[in-house]
């Protein structure tokens, strides 16, 4: 391995050490220490979740897809792509564990089976996608055609409902019309895919098959672009107050960046893994705005509404350390299993 | 039957005798409070007035609080009523989030009334029925009208303002009111059904 890939390893092991420890604290005092209040009940760690979620079923997208139109996988890049994708399920997973007030009552959700809840159907869908995301990762599926489209099926059809899960949240606070929702199923989807193409470019790092990825990359970023740009309008024509606008700067200039890599900066060094850095940020930025920014509004009507007072969010230490423990957690898991499989699994293999 | 109640906004005053009264009834820990009080403002000044209405839980009969709860801790009674289950709500706040009325509230910690002093004898009785962690509501005295009582907001309003009963009866006072008076339900475009009615707003 690479001494660069040990230096990850090791400022995420800190990272997650560190972090760690605000995760453990929230898990068994429950919501002790946070930012939260009567107007914002999620925060930092529900964005976190949303956003790990969001990148794993898109990485699972396009593995899924790429293999059900029977193309072959591009240079061995699924089982890595998969491990990062079982990381991010795993660290979401417990993101959204320790947001609970009442963490140790989470397996209550197996014996509710209240199936018409969102969240119950987020609990079952990443639970499957875990499963999927481990196949892959140790090459589990049996290499025949027909078990590897099934596990392909399972996969897309589990990471399209986990994301549409996402958008029904909120719907019952919203009145009905166009854009109301802060939830757009198309945005949610697309930015989730485009996340996954980002990985996918990280993962492609030094390989030509990158430029592939980066093209996906570019026509992703079109069609996010475009869904955020038309919110805008339409909320400037309707004098509404637009929420995106951050996302949509961080995307515009991610538009720019790959056609300048394309076009001027052609076999850049990191050009391309900066980007998709930069993408995952943007996929980050546009869960702040779904999650935290929209709870900000009141919920009753003018006049009713006049006189409330919104105690703004500030995320404390503890939901800070979470997410850095989160987001360090998947790299943590990512290295952990790469090293297993190069220096363990063949010295435990040799013994039988 | 269906439980239900009519608040009349012309005989309203804003004294928030009701909101003491279900704090009494329901024993909430300081911070939380089911019987919410909206002030508003109507017209412009030098003739404005600072008007008020109430916000108890709406116990909709299609609660998209039902809906979202993950363990099936909140349960709609065959009266309507729409209560949460402290012993299987797992904090999720889903249900926060889904309530288009802010109804529902979050128990971040137990405060006391009295800061830095101990639980009264009161607040110690009446907090055994609450946990950090949960999420609380409006139950509309579900104790109190098993027993044949009105909520404790109903009794208490001086103004006679809230009237409380079967909204399944056409016979039944909360009805006619309704009937009469064109009972508006809040955001009721969003099909929540609630079963709290406001009349002469």
């Amino acid at each position: 391995m690479h001494w660069i890939n040990w230096i990850i390893l090791g400022i995420a092991v800190v990272l997650t050490g560190a972090g760690g420890l605000a995760i453990l604290y929230q898990l068994f005092n429950g919501l002790n220490r946070t930012g939260l209040n009567d107007r914002y009940v999620w925060g930092l760690n529900i964005q976190g979740f949303f956003t790990l979620s969001s990148y794993a079923a898109g990485i699972l997208t396009i593995i899924s897809a790429w293999i059900l139109m029977g193309l072959p996988d591009p240079g061995g890049i699924f089982a890595p792509a998969g491990t990062l994708a079982f990381g991010f399920l795993i660290s979401s997973q417990i993101l959204l564990g320790s947001d609970l007030g009442r963490p140790l009552r989470a397996l209550y959700i197996l014996k509710g089976r209240n199936f018409i809840s969102p969240l119950t159907w987020d609990f079952v869908t990443l639970m499957i996608l875990t499963l999927c995301s481990f196949l892959l990762m140790f090459n589990l599926v049996p290499q025949n055609v027909f078990f590897i489209k099934v596990w392909a099926l399972v996969t897309l059809l589990t990471s399209l409902l986990c994301i549409v899960v996402h958008t029904i949240f909120f719907i019952p606070k919203v009145e009905a019309g166009y854009n109301s929702h802060p939830f757009s199923s198309l945005d949610i989807f697309s930015g989730s895919i485009w996340s996954g193409a980002a990985v996918m470019v990280l993962m492609s790092t030094g390989l030509d098959l990158q430029k592939t990825f980066l093209g996906f990359l570019l026509v992703f970023s079109i069609i996010v672009f475009a869904s955020s740009a038309g919110a805008f309008i339409a909320s400037k024509l309707g004098r509404t107050e637009h929420k995106n606008i951050k996302f949509l700067v961080i995307n515009g200039v991610i538009i720019l960046g790959l056609v300048a890599e394309n076009l001027v900066l052609k076999e850049g060094l990191f050009a391309g893994p900066i980007i998709a850095v930069l993408v995952l940020f943007a996929v980050f930025i546009e869960k702040y705005d779904l999650v935290t920014e929209y709870q900000g509004k009141p919920s009753l009507p003018l006049p009713y509404s006049m006189f409330e007072k919104i105690t703004p969010y500030k995320p404390s230490i503890i939901e800070l350390g979470s997410l850095v423990a989160s987001f360090s957690l998947s790299v943590v898991i990512f290295y952990a299993v790469y090293i297993f499989k190069l220096y363990i699994l063949p010295f435990v293999l040799s013994w039988f | 039957m269906r439980y239900g109640m009519v608040i009349d906004l012309a005989r309203c005053v804003g004294c928030g005798a009701c909101t003491i009264a279900c704090r009494g009834q329901n024993g909430t820990p300081a911070g939380i409070n089911f019987n919410k009080m909206k002030k508003y403002e109507v017209g412009t000044y030098p003739s404005a007035k600072m008007k008020a209405i109430p916000m108890p839980c709406m116990h909709c009969d299609n609660p998209p609080c039902l809906k979202v709860c993950p363990t099936k801790a909140t349960v709609k009674h065959e009266n309507g009523i729409v209560t949460i289950d402290t012993d299987l709500c797992i904090g999720c706040r889903a249900c926060i989030i889904a309530c288009p009325y802010d109804s529902r509230q979050f128990i971040w910690k137990m405060n006391n009334y009295y800061e830095n002093q101990n639980e009264t004898p009161f607040e110690k009785h009446q907090y055994k029925k609450y946990q950090k962690g949960t999420v609380v509501k409006c139950v509309f005295c579900i104790d109190r009208v098993n027993e044949g009582l009105e909520p404790a907001c109903v009794h208490t309003c001086l103004a006679g303002a809230r009237i409380f009963g079967d909204l399944d009866d056409p016979e039944s006072e909360v009805s006619r009111l309704i009937a009469d008076h064109g009972g508006v339900a809040f955001k009721a475009e969003i099909g929540t059904e609630p079963c709290v009615y406001y009349i002469n707003g």
